[in-house]
Parts: structure tokens; sequence; C-alpha cells
């Protein structure tokens, strides 16, 4: 265990950030398919040289195998790879097409929150359609580098109680830049000259309930007495995309919160820009 | 000469006389050495050119490395702390010893020559400045921006100015004549500027470091996106530009090589030698070529229309209002952004192939040749290398899955590009089938080339973690891909080169390289190379991005600091332990053991019956005629382990005890028919 002076754990890691969006988990799931077909096929192949390695060492006292190859041989080591191949093919084609494919039943049926994201070199402009929920009205307010939405609360069983799908329009005023939230398994181009989308829910609230663990739907949050500035943790958000001198500096936090913190939020800073905009 | 330059597309007869007439006079050593025509010649020019290139792109990578693991702002660890409170400090007294912690490490020596004299942290809040360096001074550390020039030039020297060039300029020169038993390519001109022609490009590519006065080159990574790259800007300058031009001439040297390789291998191979009675290594530089001239093409015009938009005004890659920190870009407009991946890709997605295939036909000559084994499914070999070549062209989207492609091309791109992973699994198969039963002899080209075989799967099974879209979003742009991209074309492409240059030094040069330092060569870079890249998967799955000049900042990726140090002193031992090979190549030039026999390794192929180093015109008299394939090893009526193209078989078993190549006259067989066997 070692801990910075800032109190930060640096312990090495090995292995996958934890998963909190409501696809993280098959995406992980495809992640130990491959991983264990991989890793069968590693050992099986290298184990298998090093056994001829050993065995087949030059010896002139053994007769050497002349042969040119075995018609079945290449039959079998083509077409049972190709079976593996095509059963993985047809488990992502399954979990692309509830990611992004519009069309497909499992693809969200409605986004409850919406918001904008402008990328630039090198900050994330991300505007907020306020209260009204709708764009290029007076109480929308954007702020740099602040993603907060609200979290999808779910049963013991990991059942969704509320939805809360997120959607992000997505776009650049100057190079490609790529959002990528990594516990949410997202990564999504921020292509100038068009807008974009990417969609996601966060199953994990990035504060403590009262007993010091992660809100569920029943947390009692809102009598908890917290406030928003109360907030623990962040889910952080990099640039993935080179784009320029500052590219490692471009982070994001994003807070996922319970619905209630979260409206109580875009209302104070939706009221403000209403406000503003009617007083300029 | 002039008649070969002249005349560039001779019969077999015509260039039969063109080896016989210039066996003779006297070439002076400008004509010999510097502009030659003959291929050999022309494939050493590559071969020691790019030993040269590869050092450069080698430090620039440990440039790179150094910069990860030792960003500038280390703060001091908990035990440090922990030490200076053991030591009576606190209060105002630690925090200072904190404020002058200095965590920085520049680089060994060249730090301090291109950014500075290395100052202490407290003299520095003192307000001290030091010695400027060549680039500047930053305190002897990188700046961000010279980060992205590194690894940007990295990438492209190593791409364009050593695999490239190493295995279709040096191999496919030196080996391709040799092996179909052709006196020369079919344009000897073409094949000497196309070497010109690349080596203006490397000249140009090193020149872009030094036209800004802080040595900023392209900075944009080797892929080059637009915008970025596509306006002019104090990260994207003149370097950038220089980089395109050099990109282009690259290009056109390429296609100029695979034109030239192409024409030679169908036009010029020995009587006998029909296509599948070639070499492997022939077949791969043979398919490479074909990759090579449909695919630079489209790189050059992609490139030619970077140029257009960064000074001409046009706007193929730029969209309406593109804003730079409060800046119009004025001919922004019209353009797509994304249309630049697209063709970008369609060159660089074969590219990867025409930067391996040629080093899996290699390795498949010299396990054939060190396992004393036919090799396994030879067509199965031809067909798949076909197949890689062939879906190469139809994989490029997956490159883009996370650029906001329609869900359906997705899932097309994703389902080609695992089948892509078929055909790679099936040469490994094959390989393994060749060693199978064979008698294995453990020196360096085998080595290399099982070092390839192996480290080969892993490139190619993390290839399908990455074929799978779903997930390829969470691993695209992070080190996971450095780590397959290092796999491929490291551990896979380079262990061919060296195998291919232990393999055939004594034919080139008529002198042996060390076994022993051969072999000590190996067994170091194979560790440390694993030491490198390996972590970089585990870094990679932590979500790790690539082209990061610093982890400072984040709080996922800061428990991966002390693998990236664990990662650059492997880089730093594995580039070291270079020396080894670079002492050996030209240690033994001098003072390597002579060979004693034209075919020292007992192989089949055209190239070992000739004398050693080939001549000029590669045979003394008539090209040799090929009787059979180029692999019977152990063939069970030979008394020989080995039947050489050049014999037939009859003659091979009635000779079976005198050994083949002994035979003083061995190169001439077909000049002078051997009387008829009793067989
Ligand atoms: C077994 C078959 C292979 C498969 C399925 C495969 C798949 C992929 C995929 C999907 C990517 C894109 C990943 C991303 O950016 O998100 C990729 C990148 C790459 N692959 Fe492969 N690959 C294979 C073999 C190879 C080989 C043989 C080479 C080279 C010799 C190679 C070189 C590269 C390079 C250089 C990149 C990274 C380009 C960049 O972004 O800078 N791959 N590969
Ligand atoms: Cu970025
Ligand atoms: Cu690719």
């Amino acid at each position: 265990m070692q801990v910075r002076p800032d109190g930060f754990d640096v312990t090495w890691k090995w292995w996958l950030p934890p998963a909190h969006s409501s696809f993280g988990d098959d995406v992980d799931l495809l992640f130990y398919w491959i991983f264990w077909i991989t890793m069968l096929t590693f050992v099986g192949v290298e184990g298998l040289m090093l056994y001829f390695c050993f065995k087949y060492r030059r010896n002139p006292a053994r007769k050497t195998i002349y042969t040119k190859g075995s018609h079945s041989l290449e039959v079998a080591w083509t077409v049972i790879p190709a079976v593996i191949l095509v059963a993985l093919g047809v488990a992502s084609a399954k979990t692309w097409a509830t990611t992004k494919d519009p069309a497909n039943p499992s693809f969200p049926q409605e986004f409850q929150t919406t918001v904008k994201i402008i990328a630039e070199q090198f900050a994330w402009k991300v505007t907020y359609p306020g209260n009204d929920k709708e764009f290029g009205t007076d109480d929308d307010f954007t702020e740099t580098n602040i993603l907060n939405v609200p979290f999808e609360p779910t049963n013991a069983d990991g059942e969704v109680i509320t939805e809360e799908n997120v959607r992000v329009l997505l776009s650049s005023k100057d190079v490609i830049h790529s959002l990528f939230i990594p516990v949410l398994r997202v990564k999504q181009d921020a292509v100038p000259g068009f807008l974009g989308n990417v969609w996601f829910d966060c199953q994990r609230a990035t504060y403590a309930g009262p007993d010091g663990k992660h809100l569920t739907a029943d947390s009692k949050y809102s009598e908890d007495g917290r406030t928003l500035v109360d907030w623990e943790e962040s889910y952080e958000i990099a640039c993935a995309e080179l784009c320029g001198l500052g590219h490692s500096q471009m982070r994001m936090q994003l807070k996922a919160v319970p619905r209630a913190d979260w409206e109580a939020w875009v209302k104070v800073k939706s009221d403000a820009a209403k406000a503003r905009a009617a007083g300029g | 000469m002039s008649t070969t330059a002249a005349a560039p597309a001779p019969g077999a007869a015509t260039h039969a006389d063109h080896g016989a007439g210039h066996g003779h006079h006297e070439m002076s050593f400008l004509r010999k050495w510097v502009f030659s025509t003959d291929h050999k010649v022309i494939g050493l020019q590559y071969l020691f050119a790019c030993i040269f290139t590869l050092l450069l792109g080698g430090l620039l990578a440990l440039m790179v490395r150094w910069q990860i693991a030792y960003p500038a702002g280390a703060k001091p660890s908990a035990e440090q702390v922990q030490e200076w409170k053991s030591q009576g400090l606190s209060g105002a007294k630690l925090d200072e010893a904190i404020a002058n912690f200095d965590g920085d490490k520049p680089f060994p020596i060249l730090g301090e020559l291109l950014w500075g004299e290395e100052l202490s942290k407290a003299d520095v809040n003192a307000g001290m400045v030091g010695e400027p360096g060549l680039f500047g001074n930053s305190n002897g550390m990188m700046p961000a921006e010279w980060y992205n020039v590194a690894f940007t030039m990295h990438a492209s020297v190593m791409i364009f100015l050593v695999i490239i060039p190493m295995l279709t300029g040096a191999f496919g020169n030196w080996v391709i004549p040799l092996q179909i038993g052709a006196k020369d390519m079919a344009f000897p001109f073409l094949n000497g500027l196309s070497f010109w022609t690349w080596l203006s490009a490397a000249l140009i590519l090193c020149l872009s470091f030094f036209i800004d006065p802080a040595g900023i080159s392209a900075g944009a990574g080797w892929t080059s996106y637009p915008p970025l790259s596509g306006v002019v800007t104090p990260t994207a300058g003149p370097g950038q530009t220089l980089w395109c031009i050099g990109v282009i001439l690259g290009g056109t040297s390429s296609i100029m090589g695979s034109l030239n390789y192409i024409t030679t291998i169908v036009n010029l191979r020995a009587p006998g030698m029909s296509l599948f009675r070639m070499p492997l290594t022939t077949w791969s530089a043979f398919i490479t070529s074909i990759l090579q001239l449909f695919a630079t093409p489209v790189l050059s015009s992609a490139m030619a229309m970077l140029l257009f938009d960064r000074h001409m005004g046009t706007s193929f890659f730029l969209p309406e209002g593109l804003n730079f920190s409060g800046v119009d870009i004025p001919n922004a407009g019209g353009g797509q952004v994304i249309l630049w991946q697209h063709i970008f890709w369609f060159y660089s997605h074969p590219a990867v192939y025409i930067m391996i295939l040629p080093a899996m036909g290699i390795v498949s000559d010299i396990i054939a040749v060190w396992s004393r084994k036919p090799i396994f499914g030879y067509r199965p070999m031809v067909y798949s290398m076909s197949a890689i070549a062939g879906l190469g062209f139809v994989v490029w989207g997956h490159h883009m899955f996370q650029a906001g492609m329609n869900p359906v091309l997705g899932t097309t791109f994703m389902i080609s590009t695992i089948m892509i992973a078929l055909p790679s699994a099936v040469k490994v198969f094959n390989w393994l089938g060749t060693l199978w039963g064979g008698q294995i002899t453990f020196s360096p080209p085998l080595l290399f080339a099982l070092g390839f075989v192996s480290m080969f799967v892993i490139g190619g099974l993390s290839g399908i973690y990455m074929a799978n879209a779903p997930f390829d979003i969470f691993i695209h742009d992070t080190y996971f891909i450095v780590a397959h991209i290092h796999y491929v074309l490291f551990t896979g492409s380079v262990m061919g080169i060296f195998a291919g240059i232990y393999h055939w030094y004594p034919k080139m040069f008529g002198r042996h390289m060390s076994d022993g330092l051969g072999k000590l060569h190996f067994w170091l870079t194979f560790v440390f190379m694993n030491g490198v890249f390996f972590p970089m998967h585990i870094i990679g799955l932590g979500g790790y991005p690539r082209r990061y000049a610093s982890f400072r900042g984040y709080d996922f990726l800061a428990p991966y600091e002390g693998m990236n140090v664990f990662m650059t002193i492997c880089a730093m031992a594995l580039g070291l332990c270079q020396i080894v090979f670079l002492f050996n190549f030209f240690w033994s030039l001098l003072a390597g053991k002579k060979v004693t026999s034209d075919n020292p390794w007992h192989a089949n192929s055209l190239e070992w019956s000739t004398t050693t180093p080939p001549p000029h015109g590669n045979w003394i008299g008539p090209v040799p005629t090929a009787y059979h394939g180029p692999y019977e090893y152990s063939h069970p009526n030979c008394k020989e382990d080995y039947a050489p193209q050049w014999m037939p078989m009859q003659r091979v078993y009635a000779d079976a005890a005198a050994p083949a190549t002994a035979a003083p006259g061995a190169s001439g067989a077909v000049g002078a028919p051997p009387p008829a066997p009793a067989h």
C-alpha cells in the first residue's frame, strides 16, 4: 500500500476499472469471454511450440518426419477458429446494437436528460438545457469541465428502478477531441462540423449515503441534510484523441447524483442564467 | 549499364547477356556503390540506411518513454515525507522541503543538451536561469509540445523509414531476384531511383527537426488527423508541412519499388520457377507489393489534400465554423473531418500488413531451413497471405468505431476485422506444423524467427479484443493499442528483420556473424521487449490513454506510475542491448569468420546456389533452373537432408554420398548437366 502525501492511494492496479453503466457489464462480459478464449489459445500455442522445440531439437539419431501438410488439419484449424470467431462476432454485434443502434429494441426509448458538450483546446464546455429542457432558450447554462447528471438507481439485484438515460450531444469547435469516461465504458469523438451523440446511464452515485456507502434508491439522501457541495468523489473523464499541447490536461469530472439533488442544482444555475439574460 | 536503363524490361535472354557482359568490366566506385542499379547494392544501401534510422527511431522512443515515466512535477513520495518528519521537520520547514523537492529527471545527457541545464528546484524557486540547450530552456525537461513531436516522429520514422524500407527495400531488393533466379530487377534504374527518393524522404523528415528553433517537427501523431494537422498553427507549423512532403516522397519510392518487384516476379523467373515453386519470402514480397501498389497512391493523395488545406486555401478536411482559441480559420468550410480518417486508414490498414507480411515470409523460410522440414501447408500459407491482403482492404473502419459511424457499418467492419484474425491463425498453426517432427537447430536466425511466431501470437490475439467494437470503444486510444502495435511490429516485424539479417548475412557479406553474440542479442532483446510492452496491456486495461505527456492530475492514472517506470527502465535496457547487435554486425564485416561454403546452411532456395557474395548479374554464367519446390528438406529418398532447387531430384539421389554444395560447380549446375543418374 502506497499513499501519496495528498492521501491518494497509488497501489498498483492490474485490471479493468469498475463498470457503473448498465451496458458496462455487457462490455466487460465480452472482455471476459475473449480473455479466456485468447488465454487458452495462447497457452495452447505457446505450450505446443515449447514442447516441439524441446522434443524436436536437433538429434541425428531421430528420423525427421517428412510431410508437406495435411488437408484435414488445415480444414480443422480453419473451421474451428472460424466458428469461435463468428460466435464472438455475434455476441459483440448484440452489445454493439444495444449501445449504438437506435433501431434496436434494447436501445433506450427515452432520454431523461440531454446535455450538449462542445469541446475545445483544452476544455469541455457543457451546456445544460435548464429548467425548460430546451436548448437555445434563455435558461440554458454552460459549465466548464463539469458534467453533472442524475444517477440511475437500481435495486439489490441490479435491476433498474427508475431509468435515467443521459444523452450527450457532442461536437468540437477546433480539433477532434474524444470524450472518454472509463467507468462507464464510454468513448466518443467530438468531431468539428458534426454533431455526434452518445448515451449512458450511471448506476452509482458519486457520494455516500448516510451509512458511508454509495447511494441506492432506498437511501434517504434528502433527509440527510446533505448539500450539493458535499460531493465526495467524482468519476474522471479524459480526452482520448490527441488534440495538441494540452491533450493530457483535458480532465473533466462526472458527478452522478440523485435526481432531486440534480434538479435543485439545475434550478439554481438555470434561474441565474435566466436572470442574467433578462438583466443584460 | 546504359542498356539496362534504356531497355527496362529485358526478357530472360537479354538479361542473361547483360549479366555475362558485366562480369568483367570495372565500374567506378560511385557507380558501383553509390548510384548503383544492382539490386543487391541497393538492398544493402537500404539495410545500412535503415540501421541508422532504427537508431534514430529508437532514441526517440526512449525519450517518449522517459517523459511518460518521469514527467515534470513529481511530488515527494510518502516515504520521503515520512523521512523528513522523522528528521524533525514540521510546519513551515516541512512545507519548504516539499516545495523545494526536485522530482524532475531529465533524459540522461540529451535532456541537458536539448533543453538546458538542470537546476535544483530551490535554485529555480530563487529565480535562477541555467544555460539554454539546443531547443530552448526548460530546465533539462522535455516540454509538452516536444513530447508530441517525439512520439509522432518515433512512429513516422519507424514506419516509413525503418520497417517498410527494411522489409521491402532491403530484403525485398536483395532477396527477390536471387530467389527467383533473375539477374537483376526488371527496372534497375527505377530501383536506384526508388532508393534515392526514399533517402530524400528520410532527409526531409529528419530536417523537419531543425526548421523550428524549438525543434518542433510534426506533432499531430503519425495518423495526423486534421484539423489538428490541417491548419497551420505553432504546433503544426513548417515541420508538419515537411512531414507531409516526406511521406509523399516515401510513398512514391514505395510505388516505384512495388511496380518493380511485381514486374520482376511476373516476368523474370528462372526456367522452371513456377509461381508455386517460389519461396515464401518472395511470395510475401509479391503480395506485399500488390498491397503497396494499390494502397500507397491513396495515402499520397490524402497528403496532397492536406498540404492544399494547409497552404492553398482549400478545405477538404476543414468544416465550417472552425475556431482555434478565438481565431477563425478563414478557409474552413464544406470539408469533412472524417474523410481524412477514411482515406488515411484505407492506406494505413493495408500498410500494417505491408509491415508484417514480408516478415512472415522471411520467418517461414528460416523455420524450414533450421528445422530441416518442408513448410507445412505451403499453399495454405500462400492463400492465407493472400486472404490477409484481400481482407486488409475492407477493415479500415475498425480504427473509427468511436468516431460516430453508422452502427450497421460498424458491425460490418467488426465482422471483417474479426475474420482477418483467421488467416493469421492459420499461418501460426502451419509454422507449428513445420516445427513438428523436425531437426531444430537453435541458431540466431531461428531464435528470432521463433521469437516472431511466439510474439505475433500475442499481437494477433490482442487484435481480437480490439476487433470487438463494444470493447474497442473502451480500449481505443489507450495503451492497449500501443501494446498491440508493438507486439506485431516490434516483437513481430523487427524480430523478423533480425532473423533475416542473421540468416542471409553470410551470403550478403561472405562472412559469418558471431553465433554467441547473436544468441545473447536474442535473449536480452526477448526479455526486455516483453518487459517494455507487456505491461502496456495492463495499463491499457486500466484506461491509460496513449499520447499523454503526463499522467499527473489524474487519480485513475496515478497507480500506474510504478509500472511506467518499470517499462522505461526495460526500454533503456532494450536500447542498450542493441549494442551487442551493432557490434556483431559491423565487427563481423571486417573480422567475421570467412564463409567456407556457398551454402553454409544447406538451404534449398536459389540464392544459395551462387558464389558468395553474389557477383554483379548474380550468377557467373546463365541463371540456374528450378527443378522442384524450395522446401525439399529431409526427403526420405535423399541421403542428404536437403535437395537444392537448382538440382534435379534424381541427381540429388545419386550424389547423396557427396554433399551437393561442396561441389564447386554447384552454382553452374544448369550449365553443365551432370551425367544421367542411374536411379
Ligand atoms: C490478427 C489480426 C489483427 C486484428 C484483428 C487487428 C485489429 C486491430 C484493430 C481493431 C485496431 C484498431 C484499434 C483501435 O485503434 O481502437 C488495430 C490497430 C492497429 N494494428 Fe492491428 N490487428 C491485427 C493485426 C495487426 C498486425 C499484423 C499489425 C501490424 C503488423 C497491426 C498493426 C496495428 C497498428 C499499427 C494499429 C494502430 C494504429 C494506430 O492507431 O496508431 N495489427 N488493430
Ligand atoms: Cu485531447
Ligand atoms: Cu487496422
